[in-house]
């Protein structure tokens, strides 16, 4: 049995599936996306594909709505990662701080995580309801701040801050989560250790906690940054249309708009190679940025 | 248990073997698909099902797959892959004209011009002029690419009881006399009207009806061809009136956030006076709980009395079948059988029974026991002779639908009609394709 377990030729049989799913599903759409936005293509089996070269590229930057929905996604990413992960774990934190309750407030604040989007943005339709009938309008109004009422999913200055709130409420409990696992995995003896020398409070979160929880924190901000830039559910349900003057407007609301609504299937697949390759940049630059703080192995 | 697994075997093996026959079995059926936005529990659905099983018993030689999708997005997604990867369904509905054009140009789409030539009987059972609809040679390819089955006819629905509280004694006729109306009703502390701006083409409808009624079908028609522009002096009037509705007061404050459920709950619950909408929604209205449905009746969008040649110009939205061009001669005998089946009288009278929608058809009259306002709107129909769809409908440019409802909720928000119609042009500048 040893054997066979050692002979590679048996473990690259085993491994066949799990390769050929990944080529089928991952690698090979990726491939031809990139392949796709070198042409021009109606959407129709009947139409060859046109070689157009970099066209395709070069019109979507010199596109202004294009260069929106990247100045957008780039706001999005940013104010979501110092939203996100800070808060993700800081709930965590206290959780685990805080033994009483525990179960309860982790499941509270995970079942956002688990509902459907639509769910999520029809409760949220009614949180932004744009008149006095609208909940946080209507709270504005009970608090003495009737002045600031909005049309919060339209105003351009605040329906992405708006979007951004939702991903976050959605988000924040999975980080949570992953910050406890995390906690857990971390041995009292050190703690105690630190706690000897004198580090409590924010002493201890800095000094001991972040640096203890450095390869989660840079797991997840990868994760926040890679799905941020890939975001599309939250901004198509609560602004379809990409909100006034495209003030929502992200790449990939384009990409399904260009390629399905519009058959530029050619933008569509520029606009799905631009993504890709912005994830892959940013997550390199961030986890190079990451890691130049080393964790403490323990 | 040595036994038990060769009988295991032997019975998978026989499974194995009988399921490569099926398909053999199977081939002696011509099988075909039809695709329609109605599917689930609506009642146009249940008759679509009824009446294509009705059609396999008389020809079990034919099997018909439904592959209906109610939800928009989904629907039109499932369309697209399904054409990009040459599995056309045999009979579908996309709604569009021109924007036909290059489907109809790469074989996607059949011409119908011989099949309806053949048939003058069936050809005759549509609306005179109702085929002209999907005539394509005005987009520089001949032929009829689609079968008109419903029509949106446009109007303004109102609430009787609220119009009698504002003093509103008969509906207007005019646009000036429903200024008059919107000020009245404002002055009783009514809202006019019930508009879901979120959704662009609530608020897209109501430009598209003022367009008809002061640049007409052939206005209409030339910008989407690129005869007129955007940015003519009578389109920008167009969108300034539009703007203008606002500044008298005709809709709620921060209809641009709401949706069209909230619009609709306003109207249906005598919140607002008046909706402007298509026929479809009378089925609509009448599936709801609504208290009000005894006063809601409807009026023919008013006309501008400086362009008396539009007053008898209407908004109605056809709503088409296409069928495959890409089928075998089998295929495409068993599709025309099956589509001359779901257009015949009884077919038709039926769907209109159950589900409420009119249609383009000769000689099909309202059910007895339908609601009097569905009864008037087919009457209403049949009175019309001068009528034109979506501005959108006759453009080629794809992203037009899009870039103009967003621009002309930008323009109710804060942009001025010049701003948007110089947008809408660039739009339409850069993604029209050239011909």
């Amino acid at each position: 049995m040893e054997k066979i377990r050692k002979n590679k030729k048996v473990i690259a049989v085993f491994l066949i599936p799990a390769v050929l799913i990944y080529l089928c599903f991952e690698l090979i759409p990726v491939v031809m996306s990139v392949y796709f936005s070198f042409n021009d293509w109606p959407g129709l089996q009947a139409v060859p594909l046109k070689f157009v070269g970099f066209k395709n590229y070069s019109n979507l930057f010199h596109n202004a709505v294009f260069l929106k929905s990247l100045q957008n996604v780039l706001i999005y990413v940013v104010v979501s990662v110092i939203l996100q992960v800070p808060i993700g774990f800081g709930l965590g934190l206290l959780i685990h701080h805080f033994k009483k309750g525990q179960r309860f407030f982790k499941a509270a604040f995970f079942i956002p995580m688990i509902l459907s989007v639509t769910a999520v943005a029809l409760l949220w339709n009614f949180i932004y309801f744009p008149t006095d009938k609208g909940i946080l309008n209507s709270l504005l109004i009970k608090i003495g701040l009737g002045n600031y009422i909005q049309q919060w999913l339209v105003n351009p200055k605040t329906s992405l801050i708006c979007l951004i709130v939702v991903s976050t409420w959605t988000s924040v409990g999975y980080y949570m989560i992953i910050c406890l696992a995390g906690l857990t995995s971390i041995p009292d003896s050190v703690l105690e250790a630190g706690e000897l020398d004198g580090a409590t409070g924010w002493k201890k979160i800095w000094n001991l906690y972040i640096p203890m929880l450095w390869e989660p924190l840079k797991m997840s901000t990868i994760m926040v940054i890679t799905g941020v830039l890939k975001i599309f559910d939250t901004v198509y349900i609560l602004t379809p249309t990409g909100g006034t003057s495209n003030c929502t407007i992200v790449p990939a609301l384009l990409m399904y708009n260009e390629a399905y609504r519009y058959g530029h299937y050619g933008t569509g697949s520029a606009i799905a190679t631009v993504i890709f390759v912005l994830s892959a940049a940013v997550s390199i630059f961030s986890l190079k940025l990451m890691n130049q703080k080393e964790s403490i192995e323990y | 248990m040595k036994t038990g697994k060769k009988v295991l075997g032997a019975v998978l093996a026989a499974a194995m073997a009988l399921s490569s026959i099926t398909p053999v079995f199977a081939a002696d059926k011509v099988k075909i698909t039809f695709m329609s936005r109605d599917s689930g529990d609506t009642p146009m659905a249940k008759v679509y099902e009824d009446q294509i099983a009705a059609f396999m018993e008389e020809n079990p030689d034919i099997e018909v797959q439904n592959d209906s999708v109610y939800e928009e997005s989904a629907y039109n997604n499932k369309l697209k892959v399904a054409l990009s990867t040459g599995e056309t369904p045999n009979i579908f509905y996309y709604p569009a004209i021109a924007g036909l054009k290059e489907w109809a140009q790469n074989g996607v789409l059949l011409d119908l011009t011989d099949s309806l030539n053949e048939d003058e009987e069936w050809k005759n059972t549509f609306l005179d002029g109702a085929l002209d609809t999907y005539d394509l040679s005005a987009y520089g390819v001949d032929g009829i690419y689609a079968l008109p089955n419903e029509l949106n006819v446009d109007a303004i629905f109102y609430n009787k009881a609220l119009f009698e509280k504002a003093g509103i004694e008969k509906t207007p006729e005019t646009m000036d006399e429903l200024y008059e109306d919107i000020d009245k009703l404002v002055a009783a502390g009514i809202t006019p009207f019930g508009v879901g701006g979120k959704n662009t083409w609530v608020m897209g409808h109501i430009f598209n009806n003022i367009l008809a009624k002061r640049i007409g079908r052939d206005g209409i028609i030339k910008l989407g061809t690129g005869e007129k522009k955007w940015t003519d002096d009578d389109v920008v009037e167009c969108l300034q009136i539009t703007k203008d509705l606002k500044d008298k007061g005709a809709f709620a404050e921060g209809f641009e956030g709401m949706d069209y459920n909230t619009q609709m709950n306003q109207f249906l619950t005598g919140e607002v006076a008046m909706i402007s909408h298509s026929s479809p929604i009378i089925p609509e209205m009448f599936n709801s709980e609504s208290e009000i449905l005894d006063d809601i009746s409807f009026f023919a969008f008013p006309y501008f009395e400086d362009k008396p040649e539009y007053k008898d110009t209407h908004v109605v939205y056809t709503s088409g079948w296409m069928l495959s061009g890409t089928m075998s001669d089998e295929e495409k005998e068993a599709t025309l059988k099956l589509v001359k089946y779901m257009t015949s009288k009884e077919s038709i009278q039926e769907r209109m029974n159950a589900a409420m929608r009119v249609a383009p058809y000769k000689d099909i009259d309202a059910p007895e026991d339908a609601p009097q306002i569905f009864k008037d709107m087919v009457e209403y129909t049949g009175t019309i002779t001068d009528s034109v769809g979506e501005y959108f409908d006759y453009d080629t440019c794809s992203t037009l639908v899009d870039t103009s409802r967003n621009g002309i909720l930008n323009m109710m928000l804060s942009d001025s009609a010049e701003n948007t119609a110089q947008t809408i042009q660039a739009d339409v500048d850069a993604n029209r394709p050239q011909s």
